[in-house]
């Protein structure tokens, strides 16, 4: 009994992990995540009703499962953002933000769901909220550091700054990116690429070509 | 009979506008306490003094009011959204800011109903649809902006100027909502200035 105990969290995981292609395909067919029935999703994933209710109490803790799963995602695609310096150059920046939303794209489509569920989910929107505070409080680290060392306009507000470009991505990210083709995900990159690079280093004196 | 008809729909009309009037403080109200997806159009009928068969001559359901409602909504950031579309090529950083200011303010006063078509908008596509609207009419329009900006050299040539308004746009329709609209006095001053640098070190501040 304890061991089987002790194997739920990683069985719950991949559960989850199933789940989650199976919503993905659904949602690729014009579902939308609140009108989903549970049913469905298990028929999908070919797994029996019985063991949804074994690891979950109900849709929205398999977001919140999800969710989880998805910031970490989300870390790991900015870090190359948020790891430039001194030296920053726009190639770099470009080549930081294509990779953040190339790696990010496997997960919009879920994530996305997550965020427009957050409206009627409380826990879920407390979760996402955190979500998006560390974000907001890793840009704004950013910011604080450039303006700092000089090469980030000195005269924005780092948090609010932050938090505008953060809601500012989520939005792009999950609204455009999931159905983006590869040209798509290059145009949106060059996109942001200018915003960024004109808000936040181009004051600051960067030029474009600097090393 | 033509212009009996045309009489009639003209006063139907204007009958629809009054009860959605009353409608729009009945939401406004219930909404402190509740939220759209569990509203009833029993207790909002009640709070709003009209009877429940009323409703439904005007109103197929409330997802049908809360279009209607939301559709005077766009109307209203649409054209609170010009004060910074039309700014003259030599606007100054503090003529951005008072028109951010302008577009901020329409949306607190209409945070309600855009609360509760976000909301409904991930279940009812007519909803979805509206708010959707609302995004393509900005994209264009910033995009208009910015192709002008730029031929009277007043905006960063090297942007895309839609991508560009791509960006914006979401940037403007999510910073509003969640950041702006439940904001204090003094938190919503920080939010308009780090908006307009924001807007101005993209477009502006590069010809200058």
């Amino acid at each position: 009994m304890s061991d089987q105990a002790a194997q739920r969290p990683d069985r719950r995981a991949e559960v989850a992990e199933r789940l989650r292609g199976a919503v993905e395909r659904l949602l690729r067919e014009g579902e939308t995540y609140a009108s989903l029935s549970i049913e469905r999703l298990m028929n999908e994933a070919g797994l029996s009703r019985s063991t949804f209710y074994a690891y979950f109490t109900d849709k929205g803790d398999l977001l919140r499962q999800w969710s989880t799963h998805a910031s970490d995602a989300t870390r790991a695609a900015a870090a190359a953002w948020v790891a430039l310096g001194p030296d920053v150059s726009r190639q770099q920046l470009r080549a930081a933000l294509r990779r953040l939303i190339g790696d990010y794209q496997p997960h919009a489509r879920v994530t996305a769901a997550i965020y427009d569920a957050t409206v009627y989910d409380a826990a879920l929107a407390t979760e996402t909220r955190a979500v998006m505070d560390a974000h907001r409080r890793h840009l704004a680290d950013h910011v604080r550091r450039g303006q700092d060392e000089g090469w980030i306009d000195p005269a924005l507000l780092p948090d609010e700054t932050a938090a505008w470009i953060c809601w500012m991505t989520e939005r792009v990210l999950h609204q455009l990116v999931p159905d983006a083709d590869a040209p798509t995900v290059d145009e949106l990159a060059d996109g942001l690429t200018g915003i960024l690079w004109n808000v936040l280093y181009a004051p600051a004196g960067r030029t474009p070509a600097a090393a | 009979m033509a212009s009996i008809t045309r009489t009639t729909q003209a006063s139907r009309a204007r009958r629809r506008a009054a009860i959605r009037h009353e409608l729009l403080g009945a939401v406004e109200r219930c909404l402190e306490s509740t939220t759209f997806t569990e509203l009833s159009v029993e207790r909002l009928v009640r709070e709003a003094g009209i009877a429940r068969s009323t409703f439904y001559v005007y109103f197929e359901d409330k997802g049908d009011l809360l279009a209607a409602l939301v559709e005077d909504v766009i109307d209203a950031l649409i054209e609170a959204a010009g004060h910074w579309w039309r700014l003259a090529p030599d606007a100054e950083k503090a003529d951005l800011r008072e028109a951010m200011e302008q577009i901020a303010d329409t949306y607190r006063t209409h945070r309600v109903v855009m609360a509760a078509a976000v909301e409904a908008s991930a279940y009812d596509e007519r909803i979805a649809e509206q708010v959707a609207s609302l995004v393509d009419r900005a994209v264009a329009a910033v995009a208009v902006h910015i192709r002008d900006g730029q031929g009277a050299g007043s905006v960063d040539r090297s942007l895309d100027p839609r991508q560009t308004a791509v960006w914006l746009t979401w940037m403007t329709e999510r910073g509003l909502f969640q950041l702006v609209s439940p904001a204090d006095a003094e938190q919503t001053d920080r939010l308009l200035q780090a908006m307009t640098d924001i807007v101005w070190n993209v477009l502006y501040a590069p010809t200058r």
